[in-house]
């Protein structure tokens, strides 16, 4: 019924050991044997086994100290753990359960009974993995802008509006590096951004920056993503919308920030946000270069900003040009 | 018209042969070599329209060779699989002008290719 699987057994027993690997071997199952509980813990991240048996009493760290260690690493946190003991009490079984086991087996129990719980767990453990995933897909696949889960900055997952907007096949996106399709110009801010989402520094983040379709076209993207820990592992979930063709061009007139900008320099923002060059400012407007440079960079001042891109988030977080 | 020449500097075998395979319709003229030392040689005699770069390489490594190029005359395309931040600024630090990480698909390189010497 179940091969494949990966069952870390952590037992100071010696003969437990051997017989039960034995067992779950001829099942089908991969086992891995840890001798003690810190021994247990190291192979647990090693390995992200299916399900972890564990002895609660063992020199060194005890299997309740295996468990709450392993409960505190997103990888191992989800991955169904099965206490075995010599403690056979009503209260032991209950301490067991109530810790957040997904079993308790007082010893001695026959090898049998160990792979059935063993089996139901997994089967458990299966389905409640498989709702999440139908769920989480069906939440990026309904949603009114692109979506794409990263996982590092590879991208794992893409949904049809995110495929849309870069014009790639979802096999030719799925799989490739995300800095792939980035601007060079971006891509140190983009990495920036999801880097430090992903080691924790941040929680969330929003970045716009040109994304190369497959055509060679650029196409202005707005991404807000955050980290989430799905299955035990940490992905990067995204929101992805155009910048470009969604911008209007007029002004929101806010109280404080019109005192701020004068009109001149709101219609130089919203061309900056549009992507249009100094160049091309000042010959859409009849100024020169050097005007629309100084325009910029009182901008910048007025805004605390440093950038292109941190300006047209400035201006978009203020209503100043509206999506 | 003149073909445009792109040095590829990568020790990998596999990735030469698929950067050719991807190239090979295109109207760019290739120059291989395997390593850092190997393209400074090459550069003495030859003036390409674009570079491409891998950074682990023997002998001389990709950031060797952007520190012995000091400015280049151009654009250079690094291929990597490193994703990192800090390698991605140090090769843009030292003279990089785009980045690309494997694995990748033709149409990346091409596109990368397009946009930084035109076809």
């Amino acid at each position: 019924m179940i091969s494949k699987y990966c069952i870390l057994l952590i037992d100071d027993d010696l003969g437990l050991r051997k017989a039960s690997a034995e067992l779950l071997s001829r099942e089908g199952f991969e086992v891995v044997l840890a001798q003690n509980g810190s021994q247990g813990v190291q192979k647990a991240i090693e390995y992200i086994p299916d399900a972890i048996v564990c002895d609660t009493d063992m020199p060194g760290l005890s299997g309740y100290e295996v468990f709450h260690m392993l409960k505190q690493i997103s990888s191992t946190l989800v991955v169904p753990f099965i206490f075995i003991s010599e403690r056979s009490s009503r209260e032991d079984i209950l301490a067991g359960i109530n810790l957040g086991a997904d079993a308790y087996l007082p010893k001695p129990f026959d090898l049998e009974t160990l792979l059935n719980v063993i089996k139901s767990r997994i089967v458990k453990y299966e389905r409640l993995t498989e709702l999440t995933n139908e769920k989480f897909h069906a939440l990026i696949n309904t949603s009114l802008n692109g979506a794409i889960v990263l996982n590092g900055l590879m991208i794992e997952y893409t949904n049809k509006r995110f495929v849309d907007m870069l014009g790639y096949s979802n096999e030719e996106l799925v799989g490739n590096n995300l800095i792939n399709f980035v601007h060079k110009n971006y891509i140190t801010d983009v990495v920036d951004s999801i880097t430090k989402c992903q080691i924790g520094v941040t929680k969330s983040f929003e970045i716009a920056f040109n994304a190369i379709t497959k055509d060679n076209e650029f196409t202005e993207i707005i991404m807000s993503g955050a980290i989430v820990n799905f299955n035990g592992t940490k992905k990067i979930v995204s929101n992805c919308a155009p910048l470009s063709n969604q911008f209007i061009n007029k002004s929101v007139k806010k109280q404080g920030l019109t005192e701020k900008l004068t009109q001149r320099e709101i219609e130089i923002l919203t061309l900056i946000c549009k992507g249009l060059t100094s160049s091309q400012i000042a010959e859409k407007l009849f100024l020169s270069e050097r005007t629309i440079e100084g325009y910029r960079t009182k901008l910048f001042d007025k805004t605390g900003t440093n950038s292109a891109v941190s300006l047209a988030l400035w201006a978009v977080k203020n209503k100043i040009v509206v999506l | 018209m003149k073909r445009k020449k792109i040095l590829i500097v990568e020790d990998s075998e596999v990735i030469q042969i698929l950067l050719q395979a991807i190239l090979e319709g295109s109207n760019y003229e290739l120059f291989i070599t395997n390593n850092g030392q190997e393209a400074l040689v090459h550069l003495e005699t030859h003036k390409p329209d674009l570079i491409i770069l891998d950074l682990q390489m023997p002998v001389m490594n990709g950031f060797q060779f952007l520190e012995e190029l000091h400015e280049p005359n151009c654009p250079i395309l690094v291929l990597t699989a490193f994703s990192e931040l800090e390698y991605i600024r140090r090769a843009m630090a030292n003279g990089a002008s785009d980045y690309l990480v494997k694995p990748f698909i033709s149409t990346n390189i091409i596109n990368k290719i397009e946009l930084l010497i035109g076809k």
